[in-house]
């Protein structure tokens, strides 16, 4: 068999056997109907809610929300993290509140949010906010440490300073790393976002999750948590596009591969 | 520490002080609003409520750090098992693999309403919902743990006839030990934010009860208090955790994350 065909072959095998037997065990009438509905009524709930109900507006305000918080967090945790990866004091600087607020769950926070902003899209955006903002400095100072020091030395030597040493020397290098973190700060971002909208929200994917789970109404509980699987395996697609286009020279290898991902090819 | 490394360190120290200080004054001089913005000095005061039964806050953290450590205990005998196990065959490694990096963007709370109908608001729909999320990230890192396994030790020990327990407690095991012990700090904090969370929608008791019913009330000092050592069992979960597993494991290596 053709490598490229089987490894699709065993990738997805076992899913669709699941989806499979899900499907006919239910449809049986093996399994309680009230807790486990058929797939294929999960899919049409989801599709009717999204074209005639209340989830299309449910699903747009959870993606704006989530482009906005995780736009600010890349934009400032980048710089932050690049700026504590390259100068000591600056880390010195930030370590401490990094390190503290980096494990808080920002969930928590969500309560005083909604105290000092009011209830609203803000308080949201914040918590979303701040859970991928932490983590994508974390993530980026790693990165920009993990440089090696001939490169940035011979760089230099050949005229990269100023402004040059960050936009042809730096970044370069470090943007397998960087469009990794961004990714998993991203999926995070998505996370608590959820988590913040079904503990507090009116609407958004969460809030309707919630919604349907106090009406008893389990098939769109199950919808809801389908399109928040989809809309994260949409995030990682959506970096695997756009890996190739910002890398160009990455072409043959995984973004950002790690030793383990090394390893498990070899 | 020493002096010396002190005095190289200072900056370490002002982010906290200008902040907390700044914190204070703005409150006391009533630049912030005192209502929301409590000053520092009045939260730690606050803090012996931790020690009153009244408050029940005691109680609170108790119920709290159980779940986690419940929760995280599951989580890696699983998690483990499980990875291990997959690893066996290609098909299931990533036919599983397919899966949970479908459900791993998805907050475990979601799973809570689910779990509530089929076993009402019980201590065991918690701890299941707050193990979805820390099951999948233990499953992957013990699967990239097991691939970083240089092969021909796996292949030395077949060869000298290593098998069954023996192949999984002598090999496969310590062999993936790094990776696990880094799924386990990662796992350490979705636990942490999945029982919190959970607390604050349908918990009887723990901390994050007690966060969101004093906001409810807005006896914001409290809150902060609450916050205050949430952050402190994050700082021991993390920092903490980092501490004690460099000095058991001093040869791990970070591996920077399984590929989700």
């Amino acid at each position: 068999m053709n490598p490229t065909v089987r490894r699709w072959a065993q990738s997805w095998a076992i899913p669709l056997a699941v989806i499979v037997l899900w499907e006919v065990v239910t449809r049986a009438g093996l399994l309680d109907p009230r807790f486990f509905p058929p797939l294929s009524d999960i899919v049409v709930t989801a599709f009717d809610g999204l074209v005639n109900g209340r989830l299309g507006l449910d699903l747009v305000l959870t993606v704006q929300r989530l482009l906005i918080a995780f736009a600010l967090a890349a934009v400032l945790g980048v710089a932050i993290g690049v700026a504590s990866g390259r100068w000591r004091t600056v880390e010195l600087l930030i370590r401490p509140i990094t390190d503290t607020l980096y494990p808080l769950p920002k969930i928590a926070l969500l309560p005083l949010f909604i105290i000092i902003v009011g209830r609203g899209e803000v308080a949201y955006i914040i918590t979303a906010f701040a859970t991928a903002f932490f983590q994508i400095i974390i993530s980026t100072r790693g990165t920009v440490r993990d440089v090696p020091t001939d490169l940035i030395e011979a760089g230099r030597n050949f005229g990269a300073t100023g402004i040059r040493f960050f936009t042809r020397l730096l970044f370069p290098a470090i943007a397998p790393g960087l469009l990794n973190g961004l990714r998993l700060g991203m999926a995070t971002c998505l996370i608590t976002l959820i988590a913040a909208e079904f503990v507090g929200a009116e609407f958004g994917l969460g809030a309707a999750i919630r919604r349907a789970g106090q009406q008893f109404a389990i098939d769109e509980v199950y919808a809801g948590i389908l399109i928040v699987g989809l809309l994260g395996l949409l995030i990682n697609l959506a970096f695997r596009l756009v890996t190739p286009l910002v890398l160009p020279w990455q072409r043959k290898t995984q973004p950002a591969s790690t030793p383990a991902a090394r390893a498990g090819k070899a | 520490m020493s002096w010396r490394g002190l005095r190289d360190k200072w900056a370490l120290f002002v982010g906290p002080v200008v902040i907390l200080l700044g914190w204070e004054i703005l409150s006391r001089t009533g630049v912030i609003r005192a209502t929301f913005f409590p000053p520092p000095t009045e939260i730690i005061a606050r803090s012996v409520i931790i020690f009153e039964p009244a408050s029940g806050l005691g109680g609170d953290i108790i119920a709290t750090v159980l779940r986690v450590l419940v929760t995280i205990v599951l989580a890696v005998v699983l998690g483990v098992g499980v990875g291990i196990a997959i690893t066996a065959s290609q098909w299931m490694d990533r036919g599983a693999h397919t899966i949970l990096a479908f459900l791993y963007p998805i907050p475990g709370v979601l799973f809570f309403p689910f779990l509530t109908f089929l076993l009402g608001r019980t201590e065991m729909a918690i701890i299941l919902t707050a193990l979805v999320t820390p099951l999948i990230v233990m499953i992957l890192y013990t699967v990239a743990g097991v691939r970083s396994i240089d092969r021909t030790l796996v292949e030395v020990a077949d060869n000298y006839g290593s098998r069954g327990v023996k192949r999984f407690f002598g090999i496969l095991v310590p062999g993936s030990l790094p990776s696990i012990v880094t799924g386990i700090r990662v796992s350490l904090g979705f636990t942490l934010i999945a029982v919190i969370a959970i607390e604050m929608v349908g918990a009887p008791n723990g901390l994050g009860q007690f966060l969101w019913s004093n906001w409810q009330i807005l006896r914001v000092t409290d809150m902060y208090v609450a916050l205050l050592i949430i952050a402190v069992i994050g700082l021991i979960s993390s920092v903490g955790f980092d501490a004690v597993a460099d000095r058991l494991l001093p040869w791990r290596r970070d591996v920077q994350g399984a590929q989700i």
